[in-house]
Protein backbone atom coordinates (compact mmCIF):
# COMPACT_ATOMS: atom_id res chain seq x y z
CA UNK A 1 0.00 0.00 0.00
CA UNK A 2 1.23 3.32 -0.72
CA UNK A 3 2.07 6.10 1.45
CA UNK A 4 -0.98 8.41 1.51
CA UNK A 5 -0.27 12.52 1.05
CA UNK A 6 3.47 13.91 1.77
CA UNK A 7 5.37 11.18 0.27
CA UNK A 8 8.31 12.79 1.68
CA UNK A 9 7.60 13.47 5.51
CA UNK A 10 4.81 10.71 6.02
CA UNK A 11 4.82 11.89 9.56
CA UNK A 12 3.51 15.09 8.96
CA UNK A 13 -0.06 13.80 8.31
CA UNK A 14 -2.37 12.54 11.99
CA UNK A 15 -3.63 9.35 9.67
CA UNK A 16 -0.28 8.28 8.99
CA UNK A 17 0.78 8.47 12.28
CA UNK A 18 -2.53 7.21 13.98
CA UNK A 19 -2.49 4.42 11.90
CA UNK A 20 1.43 3.96 12.57
CA UNK A 21 0.26 4.02 16.29
CA UNK A 22 -2.26 1.54 15.90
CA UNK A 23 -0.26 -0.81 13.76
CA UNK A 24 -2.07 -0.31 11.08
CA UNK A 25 0.90 0.31 8.48
CA UNK A 26 1.69 -3.00 6.09
CA UNK A 27 5.13 -4.49 6.19
CA UNK A 28 5.98 -2.35 3.31
CA UNK A 29 4.47 1.41 4.76
CA UNK A 30 6.13 0.58 8.29
CA UNK A 31 9.60 -0.04 6.42
CA UNK A 32 9.55 2.83 4.05
CA UNK A 33 8.97 4.82 6.55
CA UNK A 34 11.70 3.79 9.80
CA UNK A 35 14.21 3.54 6.67
CA UNK A 36 13.01 7.06 6.12
CA UNK A 37 12.81 8.10 9.74
CA UNK A 38 16.43 7.74 10.34
CA UNK A 39 17.21 9.77 7.55
CA UNK A 40 14.67 12.91 8.47
CA UNK A 41 14.74 14.46 11.45
CA UNK A 42 11.60 16.30 11.18
CA UNK A 43 9.63 13.21 10.82
CA UNK A 44 11.60 11.33 13.46
CA UNK A 45 10.29 15.04 15.97
CA UNK A 46 6.67 14.72 13.99
CA UNK A 47 6.23 10.79 15.67
CA UNK A 48 7.91 11.17 18.69
CA UNK A 49 5.56 14.43 19.98
CA UNK A 50 2.50 12.14 18.24
CA UNK A 51 3.80 9.12 20.82
CA UNK A 52 4.47 11.57 23.85
CA UNK A 53 0.95 13.67 23.04
CA UNK A 54 -0.50 10.49 23.29
CA UNK A 55 0.70 8.98 26.29
CA UNK A 56 0.37 12.63 27.66
CA UNK A 57 -3.29 12.02 27.23
CA UNK A 58 -3.15 8.41 28.97
CA UNK A 59 -1.31 8.90 31.57
CA UNK A 60 -3.47 11.67 32.65
CA UNK A 61 -5.18 10.95 36.10
CA UNK A 62 -8.91 11.80 37.06
CA UNK A 63 -10.60 12.19 40.11
CA UNK A 64 -12.95 9.50 41.32
CA UNK A 65 -16.30 10.35 41.18
CA UNK A 66 -17.81 11.52 44.70
CA UNK A 67 -19.15 8.37 46.61
CA UNK A 68 -22.55 10.58 46.95
CA UNK A 69 -22.91 10.40 42.86
CA UNK A 70 -24.36 7.69 42.49
CA UNK A 71 -26.94 8.38 44.96
CA UNK A 72 -27.58 11.65 43.58
CA UNK A 73 -27.87 10.29 39.95
CA UNK A 74 -30.98 8.27 41.54
CA UNK A 75 -32.47 10.57 43.48
CA UNK A 76 -32.37 12.90 40.29
CA UNK A 77 -34.03 10.10 38.27
CA UNK A 78 -36.86 9.89 41.04
CA UNK A 79 -37.21 13.60 40.30
CA UNK A 80 -37.08 13.57 36.49
CA UNK A 81 -39.17 10.14 36.23
CA UNK A 82 -41.56 9.76 39.34
CA UNK A 83 -42.62 6.26 40.20
CA UNK A 84 -44.75 4.49 37.82
CA UNK A 85 -47.77 3.37 40.28
CA UNK A 86 -49.77 0.73 39.41
CA UNK A 87 -53.48 1.38 38.52
CA UNK A 88 -55.36 2.53 41.59
CA UNK A 89 -53.11 5.13 43.67
CA UNK A 90 -52.58 8.65 42.06
CA UNK A 91 -51.69 11.35 43.78
CA UNK A 92 -52.07 9.04 46.85
CA UNK A 93 -55.54 8.51 46.49
CA UNK A 94 -56.76 5.00 45.45
CA UNK A 95 -58.79 4.93 42.52
CA UNK A 96 -60.83 1.97 43.00
CA UNK A 97 -62.21 3.40 45.83
CA UNK A 98 -62.66 7.16 44.42
CA UNK A 99 -64.77 5.37 41.26
CA UNK A 100 -66.73 3.71 43.78
CA UNK A 101 -67.18 6.45 45.77
CA UNK A 102 -68.07 8.47 42.55
CA UNK A 103 -70.43 6.18 41.68
CA UNK A 104 -72.14 6.03 44.70
CA UNK A 105 -72.51 9.82 44.91
CA UNK A 106 -73.77 9.46 41.38
CA UNK A 107 -76.22 6.60 42.53
CA UNK A 108 -77.52 8.69 45.29
CA UNK A 109 -78.03 11.89 43.13
CA UNK A 110 -80.29 9.73 40.40
CA UNK A 111 -82.12 8.00 43.02
CA UNK A 112 -82.99 11.51 44.65
CA UNK A 113 -83.90 12.99 41.24
CA UNK A 114 -86.25 9.96 40.66
CA UNK A 115 -87.79 10.21 44.20
CA UNK A 116 -88.08 13.92 43.88
CA UNK A 117 -89.63 13.63 39.97
CA UNK A 118 -91.89 11.10 41.59
CA UNK A 119 -93.42 13.40 44.50
CA UNK A 120 -93.94 16.10 42.38
CA UNK A 121 -95.89 13.69 39.71
CA UNK A 122 -97.79 12.63 42.89
CA UNK A 123 -98.63 16.17 43.96
CA UNK A 124 -99.46 17.40 40.68
CA UNK A 125 -102.12 14.01 40.56
CA UNK A 126 -103.41 15.20 43.76
CA UNK A 127 -103.67 18.41 42.94
CA UNK A 128 -105.90 17.49 39.83
CA UNK A 129 -107.92 15.14 42.24
CA UNK A 130 -111.06 16.43 43.03
CA UNK A 131 -111.69 18.22 46.32
CA UNK A 132 -114.62 18.41 48.41
CA UNK A 133 -115.30 22.13 48.57
CA UNK A 134 -118.06 24.09 47.49
CA UNK A 135 -118.65 26.08 44.70
CA UNK A 136 -121.17 28.51 43.35
CA UNK A 137 -124.26 28.46 41.77
CA UNK A 138 -123.25 26.53 38.47
CA UNK A 139 -119.56 27.01 38.77
CA UNK A 140 -117.68 23.69 37.18
CA UNK A 141 -114.41 22.92 39.08
CA UNK A 142 -112.44 22.82 35.91
CA UNK A 143 -113.75 26.81 36.19
CA UNK A 144 -113.35 27.27 39.61
CA UNK A 145 -109.94 26.17 39.26
CA UNK A 146 -109.05 28.31 36.78
CA UNK A 147 -110.19 31.36 38.77
CA UNK A 148 -109.39 30.05 42.30
CA UNK A 149 -109.16 34.13 43.57
CA UNK A 150 -112.70 34.96 42.20
CA UNK A 151 -115.18 35.51 44.97
CA UNK A 152 -117.52 33.24 43.28
CA UNK A 153 -115.53 30.01 43.26
CA UNK A 154 -113.47 30.84 46.77
CA UNK A 155 -111.89 27.67 47.62
CA UNK A 156 -111.56 27.59 51.70
CA UNK A 157 -109.22 24.88 52.51
CA UNK A 158 -108.17 26.25 55.55
CA UNK A 159 -110.95 27.05 57.12
CA UNK A 160 -111.58 25.82 60.38
CA UNK A 161 -114.36 23.25 60.45
CA UNK A 162 -116.99 24.91 62.21
CA UNK A 163 -116.85 28.40 60.07
CA UNK A 164 -116.24 26.21 57.08
CA UNK A 165 -119.93 24.17 57.68
CA UNK A 166 -121.59 26.98 58.75
CA UNK A 167 -120.31 29.40 55.87
CA UNK A 168 -121.51 26.47 52.98
CA UNK A 169 -124.42 26.24 54.51
CA UNK A 170 -125.41 29.46 54.49
CA UNK A 171 -124.10 29.90 50.81
CA UNK A 172 -124.77 26.71 48.83
CA UNK A 173 -126.72 24.28 50.55
CA UNK A 174 -124.10 22.11 49.80
CA UNK A 175 -121.65 20.66 52.08
CA UNK A 176 -119.24 18.01 52.91
CA UNK A 177 -120.16 15.68 55.37
CA UNK A 178 -117.23 15.94 57.57
CA UNK A 179 -114.72 18.93 58.23
CA UNK A 180 -111.85 16.82 57.99
CA UNK A 181 -112.71 16.01 54.64
CA UNK A 182 -112.37 20.22 54.16
CA UNK A 183 -109.40 20.60 55.42
CA UNK A 184 -107.15 17.54 54.23
CA UNK A 185 -107.43 17.60 50.48
CA UNK A 186 -106.91 21.48 50.46
CA UNK A 187 -104.22 21.36 52.28
CA UNK A 188 -102.49 19.20 49.96
CA UNK A 189 -103.33 21.69 47.16
CA UNK A 190 -101.80 24.48 48.98
CA UNK A 191 -98.38 25.43 47.48
CA UNK A 192 -95.91 23.97 49.39
CA UNK A 193 -93.90 26.87 50.85
CA UNK A 194 -97.80 28.10 52.00
CA UNK A 195 -99.11 24.51 53.17
CA UNK A 196 -96.99 24.21 56.01
CA UNK A 197 -98.01 27.91 57.29
CA UNK A 198 -101.71 27.12 55.89
CA UNK A 199 -101.71 23.78 58.20
CA UNK A 200 -100.80 25.63 61.24
CA UNK A 201 -103.95 28.16 60.89
CA UNK A 202 -105.89 25.15 59.73
CA UNK A 203 -105.36 22.84 62.53
CA UNK A 204 -106.52 24.10 65.90
CA UNK A 205 -105.90 22.41 68.75
CA UNK A 206 -107.20 19.18 69.59
CA UNK A 207 -109.84 20.76 71.51
CA UNK A 208 -111.12 22.89 69.26
CA UNK A 209 -111.06 20.22 66.61
CA UNK A 210 -113.06 18.27 68.41
CA UNK A 211 -115.93 20.42 69.02
CA UNK A 212 -115.64 21.78 65.77
CA UNK A 213 -116.17 18.21 64.30
CA UNK A 214 -118.41 17.46 66.92
CA UNK A 215 -120.41 20.38 66.02
CA UNK A 216 -120.02 20.06 62.29
CA UNK A 217 -122.00 16.17 62.77
CA UNK A 218 -125.22 17.84 64.35
CA UNK A 219 -125.07 20.25 61.46
CA UNK A 220 -124.95 17.42 59.30
CA UNK A 221 -127.77 15.18 61.15
CA UNK A 222 -129.35 18.63 60.93
CA UNK A 223 -129.46 19.06 56.95
CA UNK A 224 -130.18 15.65 56.87
CA UNK A 225 -133.60 15.91 58.54
CA UNK A 226 -134.38 19.60 56.71
CA UNK A 227 -134.11 17.71 52.99
CA UNK A 228 -136.03 15.16 54.06
CA UNK A 229 -138.91 17.56 55.21
CA UNK A 230 -141.21 18.94 52.52
CA UNK A 231 -140.24 22.43 52.10
CA UNK A 232 -139.77 25.39 49.10
CA UNK A 233 -137.52 24.07 46.48
CA UNK A 234 -134.66 26.15 47.48
CA UNK A 235 -132.16 23.76 46.11
CA UNK A 236 -133.74 24.90 42.77
CA UNK A 237 -130.44 25.69 40.78
CA UNK A 238 -128.49 25.42 43.24
CA UNK A 239 -125.98 23.03 42.57
CA UNK A 240 -124.02 21.12 45.69
CA UNK A 241 -121.94 18.74 46.04
CA UNK A 242 -121.89 15.16 46.19
CA UNK A 243 -122.91 14.22 49.47
CA UNK A 244 -126.04 16.68 49.33
CA UNK A 245 -126.79 15.00 46.30
CA UNK A 246 -126.52 11.74 47.84
CA UNK A 247 -128.23 13.31 51.22
CA UNK A 248 -131.49 14.77 49.32
CA UNK A 249 -132.04 11.84 46.85
CA UNK A 250 -131.96 9.15 49.48
CA UNK A 251 -134.12 11.18 52.03
CA UNK A 252 -136.69 12.82 49.52
CA UNK A 253 -140.46 11.51 49.74
CA UNK A 254 -142.47 10.94 46.67
CA UNK A 255 -144.64 14.23 45.31
CA UNK A 256 -142.25 16.75 46.64
CA UNK A 257 -140.87 18.91 44.51
CA UNK A 258 -137.56 17.78 43.12
CA UNK A 259 -133.72 19.59 43.42
CA UNK A 260 -132.44 20.11 40.43
CA UNK A 261 -128.69 20.57 40.01
CA UNK A 262 -127.38 21.26 36.78
CA UNK A 263 -123.57 21.28 35.65
CA UNK A 264 -122.07 22.94 32.82
CA UNK A 265 -120.04 20.25 30.91
CA UNK A 266 -118.71 22.25 28.54
CA UNK A 267 -115.88 24.55 30.94
CA UNK A 268 -117.85 27.42 29.46
CA UNK A 269 -118.83 29.00 32.91
CA UNK A 270 -121.94 29.08 35.02
CA UNK A 271 -124.96 26.85 33.91
CA UNK A 272 -127.91 29.28 33.19
CA UNK A 273 -130.91 28.96 35.12
CA UNK A 274 -133.89 26.97 34.77
CA UNK A 275 -136.79 29.57 33.92
CA UNK A 276 -139.35 26.68 33.57
CA UNK A 277 -142.08 27.45 36.34
CA UNK A 278 -142.81 24.17 38.32
CA UNK A 279 -140.03 22.32 36.92
CA UNK A 280 -138.88 21.02 40.54
CA UNK A 281 -142.40 19.19 40.87
CA UNK A 282 -142.93 18.02 37.48
CA UNK A 283 -139.46 16.59 37.46
CA UNK A 284 -140.04 15.13 41.02
CA UNK A 285 -140.72 11.39 39.56
CA UNK A 286 -137.60 11.45 37.93
CA UNK A 287 -135.29 11.91 41.38
CA UNK A 288 -131.80 10.08 41.23
CA UNK A 289 -131.75 10.23 37.38
CA UNK A 290 -129.16 12.42 35.03
CA UNK A 291 -129.50 13.72 31.94
CA UNK A 292 -127.55 15.32 29.25
CA UNK A 293 -128.65 18.56 28.04
CA UNK A 294 -127.67 20.34 24.67
CA UNK A 295 -129.35 23.79 25.46
CA UNK A 296 -129.62 26.33 22.62
CA UNK A 297 -128.19 29.57 22.97
CA UNK A 298 -132.10 30.68 23.39
CA UNK A 299 -132.61 28.37 26.24
CA UNK A 300 -134.49 25.77 24.86
CA UNK A 301 -133.27 22.38 24.53
CA UNK A 302 -132.25 20.80 21.60
CA UNK A 303 -131.02 17.48 22.70
CA UNK A 304 -131.78 15.35 25.77
CA UNK A 305 -130.31 11.98 26.73
CA UNK A 306 -129.19 9.62 29.38
CA UNK A 307 -125.94 9.44 28.10
CA UNK A 308 -123.89 11.85 27.12
CA UNK A 309 -123.26 10.04 23.59
CA UNK A 310 -123.65 12.72 20.68
CA UNK A 311 -123.31 15.99 22.87
CA UNK A 312 -119.87 16.36 22.56
CA UNK A 313 -120.43 18.85 19.13
CA UNK A 314 -122.97 21.32 19.49
CA UNK A 315 -124.52 20.66 15.95
CA UNK A 316 -128.33 20.10 15.48
CA UNK A 317 -129.63 16.55 15.78
CA UNK A 318 -132.19 14.95 12.95
CA UNK A 319 -135.54 15.27 14.39
CA UNK A 320 -135.68 11.63 14.36
CA UNK A 321 -132.96 11.24 16.58
CA UNK A 322 -134.27 14.32 18.79
CA UNK A 323 -137.54 11.83 19.34
CA UNK A 324 -135.19 8.80 20.07
CA UNK A 325 -134.13 10.51 23.54
CA UNK A 326 -134.98 8.05 26.15
CA UNK A 327 -135.14 11.67 28.24
CA UNK A 328 -138.92 12.71 29.08
CA UNK A 329 -140.63 15.25 28.12
CA UNK A 330 -140.85 17.31 31.03
CA UNK A 331 -137.11 17.23 30.91
CA UNK A 332 -137.02 17.84 27.25
CA UNK A 333 -139.23 21.20 27.31
CA UNK A 334 -137.18 23.00 30.06
CA UNK A 335 -136.22 26.18 29.35
CA UNK A 336 -133.00 27.72 30.52
CA UNK A 337 -131.93 31.33 31.06
CA UNK A 338 -130.73 32.49 26.82
CA UNK A 339 -126.83 32.68 26.67
CA UNK A 340 -124.75 33.66 23.71
CA UNK A 341 -124.03 30.24 22.86
CA UNK A 342 -125.15 26.73 23.04
CA UNK A 343 -124.35 25.00 26.21
CA UNK A 344 -124.12 21.47 27.50
CA UNK A 345 -125.39 20.23 30.83
CA UNK A 346 -125.67 17.88 33.59
CA UNK A 347 -129.27 17.78 35.14
CA UNK A 348 -129.20 16.21 37.84
CA UNK A 349 -132.73 15.49 39.87
CA UNK A 350 -132.48 14.89 43.08
CA UNK B 1 -30.08 -14.48 41.57
CA UNK B 2 -29.48 -10.68 42.91
CA UNK B 3 -29.31 -8.00 40.72
CA UNK B 4 -25.40 -7.35 41.11
CA UNK B 5 -25.23 -10.75 38.94
CA UNK B 6 -27.07 -10.10 36.18
CA UNK B 7 -25.61 -9.01 33.27
CA UNK B 8 -26.42 -5.84 31.93
CA UNK B 9 -28.20 -6.76 29.04
CA UNK B 10 -31.00 -8.23 31.60
CA UNK B 11 -30.65 -4.98 33.83
CA UNK B 12 -31.99 -3.07 31.08
CA UNK B 13 -34.78 -5.21 30.20
CA UNK B 14 -35.59 -5.40 34.28
CA UNK B 15 -35.66 -1.63 33.98
CA UNK B 16 -37.52 -1.75 30.93
CA UNK B 17 -40.13 -3.63 33.08
CA UNK B 18 -40.01 -0.88 35.72
CA UNK B 19 -37.83 -1.67 38.07
CA UNK B 20 -36.28 0.66 39.45
CA UNK B 21 -34.01 -1.13 41.20
CA UNK B 22 -32.54 -3.07 38.43
CA UNK B 23 -31.44 0.01 36.51
CA UNK B 24 -30.22 1.42 39.95
CA UNK B 25 -27.57 -1.77 39.90
CA UNK B 26 -27.30 0.04 36.47
CA UNK B 27 -26.40 3.03 37.14
CA UNK B 28 -23.78 1.87 40.35
CA UNK B 29 -22.25 -0.71 37.57
CA UNK B 30 -21.44 2.21 35.07
CA UNK B 31 -21.26 5.60 37.17
CA UNK B 32 -17.60 5.24 36.94
CA UNK B 33 -16.97 4.80 33.74
CA UNK B 34 -19.05 7.22 32.24
CA UNK B 35 -17.67 9.97 34.93
CA UNK B 36 -14.44 8.98 33.72
CA UNK B 37 -14.74 9.62 30.60
CA UNK B 38 -16.95 12.96 31.21
CA UNK B 39 -14.31 13.97 33.26
CA UNK B 40 -11.91 13.71 30.08
CA UNK B 41 -14.23 14.98 27.79
CA UNK B 42 -15.48 17.98 29.05
CA UNK B 43 -13.53 18.54 32.98
CA UNK B 44 -13.52 17.27 36.13
CA UNK B 45 -15.92 20.60 36.74
CA UNK B 46 -18.48 19.31 34.94
CA UNK B 47 -18.25 15.75 35.02
CA UNK B 48 -20.59 15.17 37.83
CA UNK B 49 -23.57 17.19 36.26
CA UNK B 50 -22.68 14.77 33.01
CA UNK B 51 -22.92 11.81 34.33
CA UNK B 52 -26.14 12.74 36.22
CA UNK B 53 -27.27 14.01 32.62
CA UNK B 54 -26.41 10.77 30.67
CA UNK B 55 -27.91 8.67 33.24
CA UNK B 56 -31.37 10.08 33.39
CA UNK B 57 -31.22 10.38 28.86
CA UNK B 58 -30.25 6.63 29.75
CA UNK B 59 -33.33 6.04 31.90
CA UNK B 60 -35.81 8.59 29.78
CA UNK B 61 -34.62 6.30 26.36
CA UNK B 62 -35.15 3.08 28.19
CA UNK B 63 -38.11 2.34 25.52
CA UNK B 64 -35.69 3.04 22.40
CA UNK B 65 -32.83 0.19 23.75
CA UNK B 66 -33.40 -2.55 21.06
CA UNK B 67 -30.19 -4.44 22.58
CA UNK B 68 -28.54 -4.35 19.29
CA UNK B 69 -25.44 -3.09 21.02
CA UNK B 70 -24.13 -3.88 24.27
CA UNK B 71 -25.53 -1.44 27.14
CA UNK B 72 -22.13 -0.19 27.76
CA UNK B 73 -22.33 1.21 23.77
CA UNK B 74 -25.24 2.83 24.04
CA UNK B 75 -24.32 4.66 27.49
CA UNK B 76 -21.28 5.60 25.62
CA UNK B 77 -23.86 6.88 22.47
CA UNK B 78 -25.71 8.90 24.95
CA UNK B 79 -22.52 10.33 26.08
CA UNK B 80 -21.52 11.49 23.28
CA UNK B 81 -24.72 13.20 22.31
CA UNK B 82 -24.47 14.82 25.58
CA UNK B 83 -20.69 15.88 24.91
CA UNK B 84 -22.09 17.59 21.66
CA UNK B 85 -24.78 19.24 22.88
CA UNK B 86 -22.70 20.77 26.15
CA UNK B 87 -19.66 22.23 23.60
CA UNK B 88 -22.64 23.21 20.88
CA UNK B 89 -24.06 25.02 23.60
CA UNK B 90 -20.95 26.55 24.78
CA UNK B 91 -19.94 27.57 21.02
CA UNK B 92 -23.31 29.55 20.88
CA UNK B 93 -22.44 31.21 24.48
CA UNK B 94 -18.73 32.16 23.12
CA UNK B 95 -20.64 33.14 20.06
CA UNK B 96 -22.91 35.46 21.73
CA UNK B 97 -19.91 37.06 24.23
CA UNK B 98 -17.21 37.86 21.96
CA UNK B 99 -13.61 38.16 23.74
CA UNK B 100 -14.12 34.24 25.08
CA UNK B 101 -11.68 31.69 24.81
CA UNK B 102 -11.94 30.10 21.13
CA UNK B 103 -11.96 26.56 21.24
CA UNK B 104 -9.92 26.07 18.01
CA UNK B 105 -6.76 27.49 19.52
CA UNK B 106 -4.16 26.80 21.88
CA UNK B 107 -4.74 26.00 25.64
CA UNK B 108 -5.78 29.21 27.83
CA UNK B 109 -2.87 31.75 27.17
CA UNK B 110 -3.01 32.04 31.07
CA UNK B 111 -1.95 28.36 31.44
CA UNK B 112 0.44 28.68 28.18
CA UNK B 113 2.43 31.60 29.76
CA UNK B 114 2.85 29.49 32.81
CA UNK B 115 5.49 27.28 31.03
CA UNK B 116 5.94 23.87 31.40
CA UNK B 117 7.63 24.11 34.72
CA UNK B 118 4.65 24.96 36.29
CA UNK B 119 3.17 22.23 35.30
CA UNK B 120 5.37 19.63 36.33
CA UNK B 121 3.99 17.29 38.29
CA UNK B 122 0.90 15.62 37.52
CA UNK B 123 -1.62 17.09 39.06
CA UNK B 124 -0.69 20.33 36.58
CA UNK B 125 0.04 17.37 33.23
CA UNK B 126 -3.61 16.08 34.43
CA UNK B 127 -5.25 19.58 34.47
CA UNK B 128 -3.02 20.51 31.24
CA UNK B 129 -4.41 18.03 29.01
CA UNK B 130 -7.87 18.44 30.45
CA UNK B 131 -7.59 22.12 29.20
CA UNK B 132 -6.15 20.86 26.12
CA UNK B 133 -9.24 18.46 25.55
CA UNK B 134 -11.63 21.13 26.05
CA UNK B 135 -10.41 22.87 22.94
CA UNK B 136 -11.01 19.44 20.89
CA UNK B 137 -13.96 19.64 18.60
CA UNK B 138 -16.61 17.82 19.95
CA UNK B 139 -17.60 14.96 17.36
CA UNK B 140 -13.70 13.74 18.35
CA UNK B 141 -13.88 13.80 21.64
CA UNK B 142 -15.66 10.64 22.42
CA UNK B 143 -13.90 8.45 19.66
CA UNK B 144 -10.84 9.79 21.05
CA UNK B 145 -11.75 8.81 24.97
CA UNK B 146 -13.02 5.53 24.08
CA UNK B 147 -10.23 4.20 22.14
CA UNK B 148 -6.95 5.87 23.58
CA UNK B 149 -8.22 6.05 27.54
CA UNK B 150 -10.92 2.94 27.41
CA UNK B 151 -9.21 0.78 24.59
CA UNK B 152 -12.08 0.61 22.59
CA UNK B 153 -11.86 -1.56 19.45
CA UNK B 154 -12.77 0.95 16.42
CA UNK B 155 -16.05 -1.79 15.85
CA UNK B 156 -17.52 -1.13 19.18
CA UNK B 157 -16.78 2.23 18.66
CA UNK B 158 -18.15 2.27 15.42
CA UNK B 159 -21.65 0.45 16.64
CA UNK B 160 -21.79 2.54 19.59
CA UNK B 161 -21.99 5.92 18.05
CA UNK B 162 -23.81 4.34 14.96
CA UNK B 163 -20.57 5.51 13.10
CA UNK B 164 -18.98 3.50 9.78
CA UNK B 165 -15.66 2.48 10.92
CA UNK B 166 -14.02 4.63 8.68
CA UNK B 167 -15.52 7.55 9.80
CA UNK B 168 -14.73 6.51 13.33
CA UNK B 169 -10.35 5.95 12.28
CA UNK B 170 -10.63 9.47 10.30
CA UNK B 171 -12.33 11.17 13.74
CA UNK B 172 -10.11 9.52 15.53
CA UNK B 173 -6.88 10.14 13.60
CA UNK B 174 -7.84 14.02 13.31
CA UNK B 175 -8.81 13.95 17.21
CA UNK B 176 -4.99 12.53 17.75
CA UNK B 177 -3.65 15.48 15.82
CA UNK B 178 -5.61 18.08 17.18
CA UNK B 179 -4.33 16.70 20.66
CA UNK B 180 -0.98 16.77 19.15
CA UNK B 181 -0.88 20.20 18.70
CA UNK B 182 -2.52 21.26 21.70
CA UNK B 183 -0.26 18.88 23.99
CA UNK B 184 2.99 19.91 22.02
CA UNK B 185 4.22 22.74 24.84
CA UNK B 186 3.89 20.26 27.83
CA UNK B 187 5.58 17.67 25.12
CA UNK B 188 7.79 20.43 24.55
CA UNK B 189 8.72 21.12 28.03
CA UNK B 190 9.02 17.09 29.26
CA UNK B 191 12.36 17.05 27.46
CA UNK B 192 13.56 18.89 30.66
CA UNK B 193 11.75 17.60 33.16
CA UNK B 194 13.08 16.05 36.50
Amino acid sequence: MAMKGDQTHPALLPDFLSRLHDGDLTATERAHFESHRDRCGECRRAAAEFEAALSLFRSSSVSPPPSDLAARILRRLRAAAPRRSSFGTVFGINLKWAAAFTLAVIAALVGFAVVLEREAARRAILRQAPIPVALEKGESPASAASKPNTPDARIRPHMQAKDAVESRAGESGAFAPDASSLRQPAAENAPPAAQAEEQKKALPPAREAREASSEASDFVSRRRRDAASPGPARSLERPGGEGAASASAASAEPGAPARLVILPLDGGGNAPAIVSPGASEALSDLRGREYFLLVEAGGRVREARVDGKGLRHARPRSKESLESSSAPPSVRNLRFTPGDRPRRLLLRVE
Amino acid sequence: MSLTELPDEELIVLSQEGQEEAFGEFVRRHMETVHRWMARAVGEQEADDMTQEVFVKAYRGLSRFRGEAPPRAWLAAIADNAVKNRYRARGRFRRIFAGSADASGAPEPAETARGPEEHAHAGQVSRFVSEALKRLPAEFRMPVVLRDLEDWSYEEIATSLDLPVGTVKSRISRGRGHLKRLLAPLVDSGKTWP
